[in-house]
């Protein structure tokens, strides 16, 4: 019983990294609708800047996460004003705007790779804080400031949905597009705001990340994006409540078949709660395939 | 006998008519031809709306209706003519211009956001206003309307046909347009709900002064609420004259059905001046048609 | 350097037959497949435990077989078609959005190599498996063997460019493509575009673990360094520059992405530090990937289409000089208003029309024209959406050889009782019979194979293949989709095929519309799609046919055409039911109408009766 309560509190630390992750993603996905698999290229930036930034000044590391999650914003805004748009406006299909977006991911993993000469970083001077007993889970410090943070992060955003004017009109044009811009929305400005924030989110998540595994390298990203992307599509496109809700099931899951049965198939176990729902209950995950998909840019 | 105006009406003869009865235009759509991939579903239709008038179209499906509608608020591209609001040329021009001019714009589906609350619905029609005054005028539209007072924190998507087509059309009044246009409004809705939505909502829109553009199909319904009808049948205009000169009765008759037979005729001896390639001239009806 | 070259040489056809099998399954099969190194992999791994006998020295794995050349190999193959039966069962589901499909894919792959990488008595972690001896070396000199294995390479080569090759250009690759274009028109014409992307998802799966048999064989080590997700790119971007759906530009793509490109490199001098090059060379593939997609999706090759004309030979007409041979398509060249002879050596393909009698057109042979027995009849049918009921009590008989048109303001419940009747939604009251059978529960295609064809609002014609691909598809039906005709062939060349190219050229003809037939359904414009679909409905033989508003946005000339050869039609004994607003067309081609309003049936008569039915006038007020 106490292996299943550990697993449960390490699935919530995992959870919480996974969120705040999947919060950014299903932002940026309900809203423009274009699934940009570049997501985890932006988290290896954040995790990066981080890591320069603490190697380099030497100043609290928690510096470091801030630098990482605002770089996170500027990569995603350059990205998504940027690149994006140039593709949509010449008209391009679902298909190709994923592509478009792993051919970004191979662009810029790789000239990390090149940079860094695809070595492999330790995080080592991260504090990890005091070790805290909470019944039979045992959490270090950083661990329970980046479960607060997620918390927080979830309570800010829904927040911003749900009680700003500016929040209101997002969920408005993830919803109906056309409607909203005949209600005089802004909604070039409202989609910059989006890039912005799930960039951060992005950021912070790859560093969030990177701190927990302790290593960072060129992969790190990539890596984090299955969980990620799983919880984000499980917990359905514009609902960050349903992000946090799955990524606890993803990261306890991952957990619970580690502690059980080994951790290299941890990670099936978190992708295998998205393939459950995928089989049981299409109409969670599905769209309807004669509705017309745009992108908002 | 009624007086019956002639089929084919041209421009001037309607200005002519007009300029006895009729206010100063608030929304002029002149010589409108539209439709999609270069055929012109719609030929030559001209329309006029001033302050304080309801202007019904009406027409049997597939007549052009909402084609027209789209083309006057700038979702379709024109093909040929043009539109202009209060005096200023707006043809084609995109939602938050036509937002910003005071048009206000009820859709027939995408009526309202299904997943915002009543509250939040109205807020995001009264976005282009300063808070405050936004609160204001919804409070004003939730006496108004105290039937809405209670639907307040329902989600849109979880209210009848009726409340949602009331939701929608006090969205777009939150920000006072000087003109609102409804697509269909009753179209999905049962008869008796539909006879509340255009005898209590729909019939007192013109009364603040409000130019009103209304489209239906419900013609026995919508008739007396308006103070012009224009009939539209096979793209082109039928008729357009005082609501009060027409009896409902012998609209289907007189109009949809033998006028069909004259209109396809006449349509055979105007053949599309914008063709395809030859042979086939044909165009192809968009997903986004309603009709 | 000769051994250099030669294992270039090698590396080429082995990365070719992957560029293959992306190209079935990605280009033509519309399935976007960014997990597939990892069947690859499993070839290589499953070749490899299946040739090294029990666990060897340090190495954990896995099926620890010993088995003779090259039975290794077909296993490898085997459990690529496994892997990918297994993946496609939970990924391949119809409904599910392309773009959702693409990012789990590509979950997959990553997952899968994590798996693999961190469980070690799988195929032995991130060590991987090594220690093989390569096959056949006793036969060959140290040099020489480079350049045998080579050879055994390119055999497969040249077996599998005509293996794939013939499935593309058969009858089961037309249905695949078209099912790739448009999933609801597959499947009513009786495709069924689950299964046909299952098929070419196993079949691709099997070509990549031969591929990765091949590539254990020769280098004797395999390990997670060598699968990771961005070498499934390399395949895709050699499909995307040398031109998606076209076999031989995937040859050029291999030979300029995975080979030159990627070795290349190592002939100049060394930039920087060691494996900086690697890392460039990837950043290069990404910027390529993505001009590419931007500028020239078409690739450097773009899609050969099959093409097809007319024989000049006015003689009477010859069936028995037809010789359908599918590789011939390929190599006509048309020229669309010249009627010209096409030889390929010995073979004529020659589509010769008698004067197209009417009665060629639609004909049920058999039925008997306007019987009074009805070919349709629907009792007391009820469709409710959410407790409003679209449709409530309707009962209707629909006779052969008659047009029945369906009229009614908006919002009549029209649409949802043609759903209902052809099957695309289920009824929730009532009953359904068609032809004798009760059809209430048939599914769309079922409906579809037995004779109830339907046209849709929106034109469904499949873009990617030509007008002539359109019509012979449907004719062929399921019948001529099967893999298994595609791959044995034969009967394919006999019977099914002559009468589908017959009755396609028929049909075009009648419809003036043979400069059309090489066109691409995307470059048709909106009219010649809606004659296409009607000509799609007639060149199936069809006992009922429904079309859904299918004069909207066409030309008055062209209506009165459509009317006139309608009219044939149903003389022809095919039963007509039409939907459409457009009153006059229903005045002119009618016999009988039937107006609903509310979900009801009110009025049943010739059109002057029913449209002096006050009833039927204060329905469209209302």
């Amino acid at each position: 019983m106490n292996t299943f309560i550990q697993a449960i509190g390490f699935g919530l630390v995992t959870a919480s990294l996974v969120a705040i992750g999947a919060m950014g993603f299903t932002l940026q996905f309900g809203l423009t609708n274009i699934l940009n698999l570049a997501y985890g290229v932006v988290m290896t930036v954040g995790a990066f800047a981080a890591y320069e930034v603490d190697s380099v000044s030497g100043m609290n590391p928690w510096v470091g996460v801030v630098a990482g999650s605002i770089t996170g914003a500027v990569a995603t805004f350059l990205i998504g004003k940027g690149f994006f748009p140039f593709f949509v406006r010449r008209g391009i299909g679902l298909l190709q705007v994923v592509m478009l977006t792993l051919g970004l991911t191979l662009v810029v993993q790789f000239t990390i790779e090149a940079i860094d000469r695809g070595s492999l970083y330790q995080f080592s001077n991260f504090p990890t804080g005091r070790t805290v007993h909470v019944g039979a889970i045992v959490l270090t410090g950083t661990e329970i400031i980046f479960m607060v943070l997620a918390v927080i992060l979830y309570l800010a955003i829904a927040g911003l949905l749900h009680l700003t004017r500016l929040g209101k009109a997002l969920r408005a044009m993830s919803v109906e597009p056309s409607l909203a811009k005949s209600c005089g929305i802004p909604t070039s400005k409202i989609v910059s705001v989006t890039w912005i924030v799930s960039g951060f989110l992005a950021g912070l998540a790859g560093v969030a990340y990177v701190v927990n595994t302790n290593t960072v390298d060129s992969y790190s990203g990539s890596d984090f994006l299955a969980p990620v992307l799983a919880a984000a599509i499980l917990g359905q496109s514009g609902s960050p409540g349903g992000a946090v809700i799955a990524s606890v099931l993803v990261g306890c899951a991952t957990e619970i078949v580690s502690a059980y049965g080994g951790s290299a198939y941890a990670t099936v176990a978190g992708f295998g709660v998205l393939l459950v729902v995928l089989l049981a209950r299409p109409g969670n995950v599905m769209s309807e395939l004669t509705k017309k998909v745009e992108f908002t840019v | 006998m009624r007086p019956r105006v002639e089929p084919e009406l041209t421009a001037s003869q309607t200005e002519t008519v007009g300029a006895r009865e009729r206010v100063i235009p608030l929304l002029r759509a002149e010589g409108i031809s539209s439709g999609y991939n270069r055929l012109a579903i719609i030929q030559e239709v001209s329309i006029q709306i001033g302050s304080g008038e309801t202007v019904l179209i009406i027409g049997p499906n597939g007549a052009g209706k909402s084609t027209f509608v789209k083309s006057i608020t700038g979702d379709l591209p024109v093909l040929a003519g043009a539109v202009f609001f209060e005096g200023q040329e707006i043809t084609g021009a995109s939602a938050d211009v036509r937002a910003k001019l005071g048009i206000g714009y009820v859709p027939q589906l995408n009526d309202v956001f299904p997943t915002l609350t009543v509250m939040e619905n109205l807020e995001m029609g009264g976005y282009t206003l300063p808070a405050k005054t936004a609160k204001a005028r919804i409070a004003e539209l939730f006496d108004r309307f105290p039937q809405l007072v209670p639907l307040r924190r329902r989600m849109a998507k979880q209210l009848s046909g009726g409340e949602r087509k009331l939701v929608a059309i006090t969205r777009a009044l939150v920000a006072e347009p000087s003109m609102l246009i409804l697509d269909e409004p009753t179209a999905n809705l049962s008869p008796q709900v539909a006879r509340r939505i255009i005898t209590e909502v729909v019939a007192e829109l013109a009364e603040t002064g409000r130019a009103v553009l209304l489209i239906e199909q419900r013609v026995t319904l919508a008739l007396p609420v308006a103070d012009w009808v224009h009939i539209l049948v096979a793209g082109r205009t039928r008729h357009s004259g005082p609501a009060s000169e027409i009896d409902p009765a012998t609209i289907a008759s007189e109009f949809f059905f033998d006028r069909a037979r004259e209109a396809r005729i006449a349509a055979e001896e105007h053949p599309d001046s914008i063709a395809a390639s030859g042979g086939d001239g044909g165009g192809s009806r968009h997903p986004d048609a309603t009709e | 350097m000769q051994v250099y070259i030669a294992t270039l040489v090698i590396y080429c056809g082995i990365d070719l037959l992957s560029a293959w099998s992306v190209n079935l399954q990605f280009a033509y099969g519309g399935v976007p497949n960014f997990a597939y190194i990892i069947f690859v992999a499993v070839g290589a791994y499953v070749d490899g435990t299946t040739t090294l006998g029990s666990a060897q020295a340090g190495q954990s794995y896995v099926l620890g077989y010993h088995l003779s050349f090259p039975l290794p190999l077909i296993a490898g193959m085997v459990a690529g078609g496994a892997l990918a039966a297994v993946i496609g069962m939970f990924t391949l589901r119809s409904s599910l959005r392309r773009d959702y499909q693409a990012a789990i894919m590509f979950i997959v792959g990553v997952i899968a190599l994590a798996v693999v990488s961190t469980a070690t008595n799988i195929f032995n972690g991130s060590e991987g498996i090594a220690g093989l001896n390569p096959p056949f070396t006793s036969l060959f000199s140290a040099n020489g063997y480079n350049w045998a294995y080579a050879g055994w390479v390119w055999a497969f080569c040249l077996v599998f460019y005509f293996v794939v090759e013939r499935l593309c250009r058969s009858g089961w690759g037309r249905a695949l493509r078209a099912s790739r274009d448009n999933g609801t028109a597959a499947a009513s014409i009786g495709l069924s575009p689950s299964a046909l992307r299952m098929q070419v998802f196993i079949v691709g799966g099997m070509i990549a673990g031969l591929s990765g048999g091949l590539l254990i064989d020769y280098i004797g080590a395999w390990g997670p360094s060598a699968w990771g997700y961005a070498e499934t790119f390399v395949f895709f971007a050699a499909i995307i520059v040398g031109g998606p759906e076209n076999n031989r530009g995937a040859i050029i793509g291999t030979i300029l992405i995975p080979v030159v490109f990627t070795e290349l490199p190592t002939f100049f001098p060394q930039i920087g530090y060691q494996g900086l090059t690697e890392s460039l060379q990837w950043v290069i593939i990404g910027i390529i990937w993505i001009a590419f997609i931007a500028f020239r999706p078409q690739g450097l090759l773009p899609s050969k289409r099959v093409k097809v004309a007319r024989s000049a030979a006015d003689g009477p007409r010859k069936l028995s000089g037809l010789r359908v041979n599918p590789f011939a398509e390929r190599r006509l060249y048309v020229t669309p208003r010249v009627s010209t002879v096409l030889r390929t050596d010995s073979v004529t393909v020659a589509t010769v029309m008698g004067e197209g009698t009417g009665a060629a057109l639609g004909t049920n042979e058999g039925a008997p024209v306007s019987s009074r027995e009805p070919i349709l009849r629907v009792e007391n049918l009820g469709v409710r959406f959410g407790g409003v009921h679209a449709v409530e009590g309707v009962s209707l008989d629909i006779y052969a050889g008659e047009i029945t048109g369906i009229i009614g303001p908006n919002g009549a419940g029209k649409s949802s009782f043609v759903s209902a009747i052809s099957g695309q939604i289920k009824p929730d009251e009532g009953k359904v019979f068609f032809d004798g059978h009760n059809v209430t529960k048939w599914p769309l295609h079922r409906r579809a194979r037995s004779g109830l064809i339907r046209t849709f609002q929106t034109t469904s014609e499949f873009g990617g293949l030509t007008v002539f691909e359109n019509l012979v598809v449907a004719v062929l039906g399921s019948e001529g989709a099967r893999l298994s005709r595609a791959v044995i062939g034969g009967s394919h060349a006999k019977g099914g095929a002559e009468e589908a190219w017959e009755r396609s050229w028929e049909v075009l003809e009648r419809f003036e519309m043979e400069h059309t037939a090489n066109m691409l359904g995307s470059e048709l414009s909106g009219g010649q799609r809606r004659l296409l679909e009607i000509m799609r409905c007639l060149v199936r033989r069809p006992k009922l046919i429904i079309l859904d508003e299918p004069m909207v946005g066409i030309a008055s000339h062209l209506v009165s055409e459509i009317i006139e050869e309608l009219k044939i039609v149903a003389a022809g004994g095919v039963g007509i039911v039409i939907i459409e607003h457009a009153l006059e067309v229903i005045g002119a081609l009618s016999d009988r109408v039937v107006v609903m309003a509310a979900g009801a049936m009110l009025a049943d008569g010739t059109y002057d009766e029913v449209v002096a039915d006050h009833d039927v006038q204060l329905a469209y007020l209302a």
